[in-house]
């Protein structure tokens, strides 16, 4: 009987019962509310091997010193062994060690069985000297493999940067190639496969400048082993660049570019190391478009079998011989992994110092920062914004914020005004015939969001205090940025003055939910009395909630109700081809030249529903037209600035964005390699790593 | 199962692949990403668009698409994937082979684990053993996969430092036969373990749920009387006939197998069929999408077919039936 009323309760016991089932619905929630907590302090971990792995390489140097003079260095403090073995060559860079004890030695000299307990770390106590770069001192280290954590994956059939703009591809393949010249952090000009800038001084400059010639560097080799020559550069521009490269293309026009035959005959070969590009008027910002992000070289037997006019994109996408400090190595179509190999022929002599650089793909940012500190991976291009702060403040890894990327270069976030009427502005423009938009058509409406939006506040709650406040509709890293023109502050009473002053000043009243919506009074000249003062927002991507929720609790301070619409997949289509909208943000690249990224903001000739991001806001003004027409072939930089200078103080009073903030990259890498250019492709061609 | 239903059941499958099929075409081809535009770049206008649309084969009508699709599907082509630019087949053949190694291991711990442990807990059902297991039980399934995933690379590969968070293999080595293989079991271990662990829970309920209910049908009585030991008649009597629920929850992850687990393989950086199909999603890689919906749709109808075959060959009921 004991056995069969057993059995009769667990006839009922199939799978779970509902209380188990409520228990695990109770269990989720708790864990949903725990998970924040619980995955913080990912990174002391990495520090901890960080600091074993120092000790080792103390050991190591010691057994070095004692193998080479029969003693260990140093037996008065910590520091001074360190500085003794760095000062005998045999560590390279103490000041990027932590401060190690050399007391306790436990094996006797010459005992290197005895594993690294020998030293004793000092966790707590460093030694803060600062590290030294690459070559600028100490010795450094030749050799080793550098593991990057890579945003993208299935970049084997795109290895060619000269054909395309992905910031994915650029990250992986970049170090492959070279520009004609290369731009520094802050985008001034240097040789590298020219031998010198070109400038109307040497004469590389002239007609006005709208002649080019550039001196190539003798004696480069390709990764095939063939001659670099000024055939190879009329070959990439003609058939790679000005067909593929999507910023490459604005020199079409200029250059006479016949795109169906892939011919550009204002290009000239003048002489195996000598090539000159003749725009059609002059063209200021060529040298910066010709660095190895703008402008890599392709060899022009690049393309074996080429029998067309035109490659196609396919045939331009799979090139992957270039002049670069790294050749390509191997993809695997499995593990996801690139690599790179070192070029023994590499023009710069002595460099690259690493042996090979390999591309690890991961899908999330998370998984990708994991790996950093955990020391799966020595290298990550962008670090997340809420991890910048814990990374910067770990000894064992160094950060470096950038501008440069390899999709764009100095982005900034731009909330967009659709200065015309939804939907209906690309025809009417196209007519000429101005509708303007029946809110924020009027600039003080404009000017009163300006005021509104807390950009202090965007930037440290959207990205962690990663990046600046705008300070002019130029980036602050480029040629133009003017530092005279203030942008509206965060006011709110100059807001609400602002606000009143438009017709904004009927009764407040609620919307939905949200309490407090100014209403339009007898006295607006466009809507209907009583109308609440409603602007759609457009979110094309759920990373900037908390950037949105800010301006939400922004401009509702003021009256105002920001009516969002999440829409990650046709956002774009809806913004720039159906220009149905009120605002919205794009992070624009302002490019090395403002001719180049932020031309296209403004200029009419941009306005267009080609899909493109271009001149979103509708904007037309003749005068910032003639601006923007006379810099480019404006050779005088200080009669240049003034044509930039002048556009600036004109959208500034026009308002036709909001310029929020400048949007930095930071990388992330380990405190035992150094010699990084961050702020480039090519940006371990000088790298060296300790292990 | 006779022949004829059998028969029956295969003829079945036709059109239910070829109902998944068109659908899924229909709903990828409404997708609102447009892959041209991607290939086209930053900045292209409407010419370079046209054209990259045009090279995708993605300018003409939809329907003309379908139909240059099935002619080249029946003759076994896939395609050509638009970001990877060589065979669907291929591209799934790569990823193939390290998603099978996950799931499979994850499937294989979770039915030995899960078959060991239920028939542990049914021994002395309400027991202080049957307690603990089935509290712990009930907290794994309650855990959902990518949390446990987060958490066990917190603990046990960034605290701990047991295995590596991630990947495959290990970037910075260069191994060789067993090295290799060891280098790959020691990255397979943990998003495996997170893998099985909800999947042996469930396994485990079942089959202690099912053990419990055959252990009061007379045949087990009559075993008992006739003096077989407890472990025995679980064993040999009352398991082969509780395993009927539990071969269909199996059945039901072989289907799954190749389709990956896309949350994990996304958190481990696992290379496999489900990482594919979130970048292929992302990417609007049609061609892909559609291969691996056909590959994951055909496998599930076939392991759900196998599954009623396998009801037959332990069920001699259903077999009769």
């Amino acid at each position: 009987m004991t056995r069969q009323h057993r059995t009769r309760r667990g006839e009922g016991e199939e799978g779970f019962t509902l209380i188990e089932l409520l228990v695990v619905i109770i269990i989720l929630g708790i864990l949903s509310a725990v998970v924040v907590f619980a995955v913080r302090g990912v990174g002391n971990k990495g520090e901890d091997a960080a600091y074993a792995t120092d000790a080792q390489t103390l050991r190591a140097a010691q057994e070095a010193h004692c193998a080479k003079k029969g003693f260990y260095a140093g037996d008065n403090g910590p520091v001074s062994a360190q500085q003794q073995l760095a000062n005998e060559k045999f560590l390279s860079e103490p000041g990027t060690l932590h401060r190690i004890e050399t007391t306790g030695i436990d094996g006797a000299c010459g005992d290197g069985s005895k594993g690294p307990k020998g030293f004793k770390v000092v966790c707590g106590t460093f030694d803060t000297t600062p590290p030294k770069g690459c070559g600028a001192g100490g010795a450094v280290v030749q050799g080793g493999k550098l593991v990057v954590g890579e945003t993208f994956t299935s970049k084997a059939t795109t290895t060619n940067v000269a054909s395309s703009t992905s910031g994915g591809t650029h990250a992986w393949w970049e170090s492959m190639y070279n520009g004609l010249i290369q731009l520094d952090e802050a985008g001034t000009p240097a040789p590298e496969l020219a031998v010198e800038v070109p400038t109307v001084a040497n004469g590389g400059i002239t007609n006005g400048g709208a002649t080019y010639t550039l001196k190539l560097r003798p004696g480069v080799k390709w990764h095939n082993g063939g001659d670099f020559t000024a055939t190879d550069v009329k070959f990439t521009f003609e058939k790679i660049l000005l067909k593929y490269h999507a910023r490459a293309r604005n020199m079409a026009v200029p250059l006479g570019y016949d795109a169906t035959n892939c011919v550009a005959s204002n290009i000239v070969a003048v002489d195996p190391l000598t090539v000159r590009f003749n725009f059609i008027n002059p063209y200021v910002p060529f040298l910066k478009q010709l660095n190895v992000t703008e402008a890599a070289m392709n060899p022009a037997n690049g393309i074996p079998g080429l029998s067309t006019a035109c490659p196609t994109q396919a045939q331009a996408d799979a090139v992957k011989v270039g002049t670069g400090p790294f050749k390509f190595g191997s993809f695997n179509t499995v593990t996801g992994d690139g690599s790179v190999v070192r070029n023994p022929n590499y023009w710069r002599s002595g460099l690259p110092l690493l042996d090979e650089i390999v591309m690890r793909p991961y899908g999330t940012d998370d998984g990708r920062y994991t790996a950093l500190t955990t020391g799966a991976v020595d290298w990550v291009w962008d670090v997340p914004n809420p991890k910048v702060a814990q990374l910067s403040a770990n000894q064992s890894f160094k950060t470096a914020s950038t501008q440069s990327l390899g999709g764009g270069p100095n982005s900034v976030d731009t909330l967009i005004f659709n200065l015309k009427a939804r939907g209906s502005a690309v025809v009417n423009v196209a007519n000429g015939t101005a509708v303007d938009h029946p809110v924020l058509g009027d600039v003080r409406v404009r000017k009163a969001i300006f005021h509104a939006l807390n950009r202090n506040e965007y930037l440290n709650t959207g990205r962690s205090g990663v990046g600046k406040v705008s300070a002019a509709p130029i980036s602050s890293e480029i040629f133009g940025h003017a530092t005279d023109i203030p942008l509206p502050p965060f006011d709110t009473a100059q807001a609400n003055a602002l606000l009143d002053a438009a017709g904004w000043n009927g009764p407040r009243t609620t919307v939905g939910a949200v309490p407090n919506v100014r209403t339009a009074s007898a006295s607006h000249p466009v809507v209907d009395e009583g109308t609440p003062l409603t602007v759609r927002f457009l979110q094309g991507n759920v990373s900037f909630n908390d950037r949105v929720s800010v301006m939400k609790s922004n401009l509702l301070a003021v009256g105002i109700n920001l009516s969002v619409t999440l829409d990650p997949d046709t956002a774009t289509k809806v913004v720039f081809t159906d220009r149905n909208f009120d605002t919205y943000i794009v992070n624009y690249a302002h490019g090395y030249d403002p001719h180049v990224g932020v031309r296209r903001q403004y200029h009419s000739d941009q306005i267009s529903t080609s899909g493109t991001p271009n001149n979103a806001a509708g904007y037309r003004n003749t005068f910032v037209d003639a601006d923007f027409d006379n810099a480019v072939k404006t050779l005088d930089p200080v009669a240049r600035f003034g044509f930039y200078h002048d556009f600036q103080e004109r959208v500034v009073a026009d308002l036709p964005y909001v310029w929020m903030i400048e949007t930095p990259n930071v990388r992330g890498f380990t405190a035992k390699c150094t010699g990084f250019k961050a702020y480039t492709g090519l940006f371990a061609e000088g790298a060296s790593c300790r292990r | 199962m006779t022949r004829r239903s059998l028969v029956r059941r295969l003829l079945q499958v036709v059109p239910a692949v070829a109902g998944i099929f068109v659908l899924t075409f229909v709903l990828v081809h409404l997708a609102p990403n447009d892959p041209a535009e991607d290939l086209a770049g930053e900045g292209a206008d409407q010419a370079q668009i046209d054209a990259a649309r045009a090279y995708l084969g993605l300018d003409r009508p939809v329907i003309e698409q379908f139909g240059i699709y099935v002619g080249r599907l029946a003759h076994g082509d896939l395609g050509t994937s638009f970001v990877q630019r060589r065979p669907v087949r291929e591209v799934i053949g790569d990823g193939l082979g390290p998603t099978l190694l996950l799931t499979g291991s994850a499937l294989l711990l979770s039915t030995v684990a899960g078959l060991a442990l239920g028939t542990l807990s049914a021994r002395r059902p309400r027991g202080p053993l049957d307690t603990a297991i089935s509290s712990v039980a009930l907290f794994t399934y309650s855990l959902p996969g990518f949390w446990v995933a987060q958490v066990a690379i917190l603990i046990l590969a960034v605290k701990a430092g047991i295995f590596p968070a991630g990947a495959m293999t290990d970037a910075r080595a260069t191994y060789t036969g067993l090295d290799a293989t060891r280098d790959v079991v020691r990255h397979l271990i943990l998003p495996a373990l997170v893998l099985a662990l909800s999947e042996t829970a469930l396994l485990l309920r079942v089959t202690r749920a099912g053990l419990l209910r055959e252990v009061g049908r007379d045949y087990v009585l009559t075993a008992t009387a006739k003096g077989a030991s407890r472990e025995r008649v679980l064993r040999h009597h009352a398991l082969p006939n509780a395993l009927l629920p539990v071969v269909t929850i199996i059945g039901s992850r072989v289907g799954f197998l190749v389709s990956g687990a896309v949350l994990v393989e996304s958190v481990f950086g696992w290379p496999g069929l489900g990482r594919l199909l979130v970048e292929a999603a992302h990417s609007g890689d049609h061609p892909v999408l559609l291969g691996m919906v056909l590959l994951v749709s055909l496998s599930v109808i076939l392991a759900t077919l196998a599954t009623d075959l396998a009801y037959a060959w332990i069920d001699p009921r259903v077999r009769a039936a």
